[in-house]
């Protein structure tokens, strides 16, 4: 199977195939990253698993249409700059906590991404009560980027039209259900 | 629709970039004068971040159950020089080495060491050492925090670097590109050519780091670094050689990585 195979397999919904990419990569990606970045197993599966994450949503997002290179080679430039990403996140707070630089405004910065950071998670189990069909609608827009034809074919909606003013409702009762948690915890 | 649904709507096509010039300048106008649109707009950015995370999750998942049924993951005991504290939890499991070494009697960690000088003295294809070197070069001089507010009032500039921050990097490339073409600056070709390069438009980014080289600035190592780079990717050796010869002679941070490179483009 060609690059641009895996790329047009993985789009058209074949999760199989990231499976199997997955397989194929796993030993030598995780290998590479301890020996060049100093992290333990746990934290390379980490890295492994969100540079296969990125890849397939750079396919299903459209950013990633045609490959230049390899998979392989493309998953192994995700690792990298997520490593060094993530090293530069770091030092953000440990250069802020001991006041020597500040990249960041103050603690409070950390304080506003973790609050950020539950918010999200609130709004994940939110979604999780909305149930269906709201639940598949908005993941197949917002996370797999489907367009509203296909997301009408594949729910079974009359129209295109129908589909969206479905997808406004499910937006609506998902705000309403994030506010009334949101006043519950405060 | 009811009135709600009719603002969400907007709302969203706004964050999209699917709305016309003056329908974008409409709720700019509104965002600035209402605060309840201004919140809501936050509300559905969240929204949207929080149902892309629900979608991630359950991709992990699925990636964790596949990981499951796989062997434990084989780790090369000579990558442990340094770094035994972090070791400790990884199943080490030695490489079966050769008869030859073994019937010397050399020692475990001996016939480990040739192992992985073996592995690393494997030349690499130009694909794989671009994928090994490269990474978007970072924008620290003018960092624009992530999230921050879009009704603040940015100039292109500012718009363009955002872009670049949150690895926008086609939105990036048509700012970069209308601001390049009135003002010659070397750091905005190099931001040009490494958002070219981040989607695979490598003859592009060729084209930008090469045009951006033209101008004395202060980027000029890093403009060929990318421009390196770029070649590698593009499979052209011998410019890429080139190039990194003589960051590989230069001042630049990177300069070993350069000769390293050389010395693998050699092999």
């Amino acid at each position: 199977m060609s690059e641009n195979d895996v790329i047009a397999r993985i789009k058209s919904g074949d999760d199989q195939v990231l499976g199997k990419i997955y397989e194929q990569y796993r030993q030598e990606f995780i290998s590479w990253l301890i020996r060049n970045y100093s992290c333990n197993v746990e934290e390379a599966k980490e890295v492994y698993q969100l540079a296969i994450m990125i890849f397939y949503e750079n396919i299903m997002n459209g950013r990633l249409t045609t490959m230049t290179s390899s998979v392989k080679s493309y998953l192994f430039a995700i690792g990298k700059n997520k490593m060094l990403e993530q090293m530069k996140f770091d030092n953000k707070f440990t250069h802020n906590l001991d006041g020597t630089m500040n990249l960041m405004n103050d603690e409070q910065s950390k304080e506003e991404f973790e609050e950020k950071e539950s918010t999200l998670k609130l709004v994940e189990h939110c979604l999780s009560l909305l149930g269906e069909p709201c639940s598949s609608l908005l993941n197949l827009y917002y996370y797999k980027r489907k367009s509203m034809n296909e997301i009408a074919q594949e729910l079974g909606y009359k129209n295109t039209d129908t589909a969206k003013n479905q997808k406004y409702k499910c937006m609506k009762r998902l705000k309403k259900l994030l506010e009334e948690r949101t006043l519950n915890t405060v | 629709m009811d009135e709600l649904e009719k603002e969400i709507a907007l709302l969203e096509r706004f964050i999209e970039n699917d709305l016309s010039l003056e329908e974008k300048e409409a709720v700019e106008k509104r965002l600035l004068e209402e605060e309840d649109l201004k919140i809501l707009l936050g509300q559905v950015k969240t929204l949207i971040n929080g149902i892309k995370l629900s979608g991630r999750n359950v991709l992990k998942d699925k990636l964790e159950a596949i990981e499951e049924q796989l062997p434990a993951v084989e780790i090369e005991a000579s990558t442990s020089i340094g770094n035994e504290e972090k070791m400790k939890d990884a199943k080490i499991v030695f490489y079966k080495q050769t008869k030859f070494w073994m019937s010397i009697a050399a020692t475990i960690i001996l016939v480990v060491a040739v192992k992985f000088l073996f592995i690393d003295q494997q030349s690499m294809s130009p694909n794989e050492l671009y994928a090994q070197h490269f990474d978007a070069y970072m924008n620290l001089e003018n960092a624009i925090t992530r999230g921050e507010s879009s009704t603040e009032q940015l100039s292109i500039e500012e718009e363009a670097m955002k872009a670049y921050d949150q690895e926008n990097y086609k939105m990036a490339i048509s700012m970069f590109s209308k601001i390049t073409a009135n003002e010659m600056d070397s750091g905005n070709f190099l931001y040009l050519g490494n958002s070219f390069l981040s989607i695979g438009e490598t003859d592009k980014a060729i084209e930008s780091l090469k045009k951006g080289l033209l101008i004395p600035g202060n980027y000029e190592n890093q403009l060929n670094w990318y421009l390196g780079l770029a070649y590698l990717q593009s499979n052209d050796v011998e410019n890429a050689k080139l190039i990194f010869e003589k960051i590989s002679s230069s001042n630049y941070s990177r300069k070993n990585d350069a000769a390293a490179i050389v010395k693998e483009l050699i092999n």
